[in-house]
């Protein structure tokens, strides 16, 4: 039997406009994070539950903004496990530099302790002029399932490039890159993405953390 | 103090000893045991090299402050390989009147490779002792371990178109092992390492496996294992990585265990006396297959350079 313990939508908006002057001022435009959220059931004596986090940032110069929005839900699942659903959305208006990093966690007891997991994915796109680029992210957790995407939409003037990434560990993707090969055509375009997947046992007097990570990183001469 | 110095006199006429073992002859094999006491406390080693040089010195005196020395044994010594396939045993004893025995011991082979080592032991207001080895191996097999009364490592690593290096510093009441490894050609290289921690009542058996059995372009692979032993608590850490390069793409190929690129890394730890699981068996991928990759040529344009990585880490803590 399945249980939705809690919906969650959260929106939150920053718009801030850089306070330097014209020209070369190299200006940094803050970071949004969508703290933990925990979950304990009334009739468990162990905690069960998870969290996520999403966190974005843009540089630019004299005026970046930065839109942010996120929805996630929790439900649980046998009374074991919790199944996470998280995604959020971002435009970033005249930067030079942005990155996302974005993470579930689940916790669940053992006979002899605890379990955890953790999917976490991270991207940054950096580029020698200003552009505005739009992001949509998004991840899910499971039981023992997890995965996640990013995908990205770039405007320079009236150009649009698109780019994107996804994993997932119980399905046919570790990692895929999808993106134009119009990109070629961007000299001093970077790309750094990767996603992690991490699984932690406390038990028994002994702590055990696995982790597989996959990283990728992109260049245009 | 004149009566002091007059013992002084006499006891070192007897009581320091300078020892040399030395083999230099492939395939030779050298032995030698000491043994030093006093009223107050022994120290016993025995050494075995093959293909190696050994030197130790050391100095016998009635008591600890005699003379104003702070110790009444010492002894310190060093050697190092001949030959890319040598051996040495080396194992200390030392225990002071009312307690219990302490003990470092190593031994290590190589196979296309050379080490070093050395070593002290002291008998102060208690005992003091320490060995240092140092390993590496170029396409070869290390058989190495470092053991004291508590705690034991043992690593055994292979390499194909590879090279690893290990330090390890064992005392009574710790040891510390350091290892890494890199791939030197990305095409046909392979690391197999399997390492064996007990202690504090737990044994962890940790292996990490990398192969790149293609001929063409392929990737490289880098790896690196920690392991650090006290009195109270013990941490091992295992890191493997495939590396991409520009000239080909890294393809994963998930679920299917026959790809030219393999990885993978298995955990398994048990209850030292009665061999019961502490929990199940862990790898990484959680699925029980290795990582499996083929290698593609790019086709993205000239001016497009893309780099990846497949990283797979553990850590293991217990108290």
């Amino acid at each position: 039997m399945k249980t939705i313990l809690v919906a969650i939508f959260v929106v939150l908006l920053l718009s801030t406009e850089a306070l330097g002057g014209s020209g070369t001022v190299k200006t940094s435009v803050g970071t949004i994070t969508q703290t933990n959220v925990f979950f304990k059931p009334p009739e468990s004596i162990k905690d069960i539950g998870g969290g996520y986090t999403i966190s974005t940032s843009a540089d630019g110069e004299d005026k970046t903004t930065l839109d942010f929005e996120t929805e996630s839900t929790f439900q649980l699942n046998d009374d074991r496990t919790v199944s996470i659903n998280s995604a959020a959305t971002t435009l970033a208006t005249g930067a030079k530099a942005f990155g996302m990093m974005a993470a579930l966690t689940q916790t669940y007891p053992t006979e002899n302790g605890y379990r955890s997991s953790v999917f976490q994915t991270h991207s940054c796109t950096v580029m020698p002029y200003l552009f505005v680029i739009e992001q949509i992210a998004g991840s899910a957790a499971s039981g023992d399932t997890s995965g996640g995407y990013n995908r990205n939409i770039v405007s320079i003037g009236d150009e649009i490039f698109n780019f994107a990434a996804k994993s997932d560990t119980k399905g046919d993707t570790l990692t895929e890159e999808t993106y134009d090969q119009a990109i070629s055509t961007l000299p001093g375009f970077a790309w750094e993405n990767g996603f992690d997947y991490i699984n932690s046992i406390d038990e028994c007097g002994m702590d055990y953390t696995g982790t597989l990570s996959t990283n990728s990183v992109l260049l245009v001469d | 103090m004149k009566s002091d110095k007059k013992s002084l006199e006499r006891v070192a006429l007897v009581c320091s000893l300078f020892l040399l073992a030395a083999a230099s002859n492939a395939d030779a094999s050298v032995s030698v045991g000491i043994t030093l006491y006093n009223s107050g406390s022994s120290v016993s080693e025995s050494v075995s090299v093959e293909n190696a040089n050994y030197a130790s010195s050391a100095i016998l005196l009635p008591y600890s402050g005699f003379a104003d020395y702070p110790y009444s044994i010492y002894s310190a010594g060093a050697g190092a390989s001949t030959s890319s396939d040598g051996k040495f045993t080396d194992t200390i004893t030392a225990v002071q009147e009312g307690d219990d025995a302490n003990n470092v011991d190593a031994s290590v082979e190589t196979k296309s490779g050379s080490f070093r080592w050395s070593k002290s032991v002291g008998s102060y207001d208690d005992i003091a002792m320490s060995m240092g080895v140092a390993t590496t191996i170029v396409n070869g097999e290390l058989d190495s371990s470092y053991a004291n009364s508590d705690s034991s490592v043992a690593k055994e690593i292979l390499t194909q178109n590879s090279m690893y290096t290990d330090k390890s510093i064992i005392t009574p009441d710790s040891i510390n092992s350091q290892g890494s490894g890199i791939s030197l050609d990305e095409m046909e290289n392979a690391f197999i390492s399997h390492i064996e921690t007990q202690h504090l009542g737990k044994t962890a058996l940790v292996d990490s496996d990398a192969f790149e059995l293609t001929d063409t372009e392929g990737a490289d692979h880098t790896f690196s294992d920690s392991i650090k032993l006290k009195s109270e608590s013990a941490f091992l850490a295992n890191s493997l990585s495939i590396l991409s390069n520009n000239k080909c793409q890294l393809w994963s190929l998930p679920q299917v265990s026959s790809g030219p690129i393999l990885a993978g890394i298995k955990f398994t730890p048990f209850y030292t006396n009665t061999k019961e699981s502490v929990f199940e068996v862990q790898t990484i991928p959680e699925d029980s297959y290795p990582m499996s990759f083929t290698t593609i040529t790019p086709i993205t344009p000239e001016s497009i350079k893309q780099y990846q990585s497949f990283t797979m880490s553990m850590i293991a803590k217990w108290f």
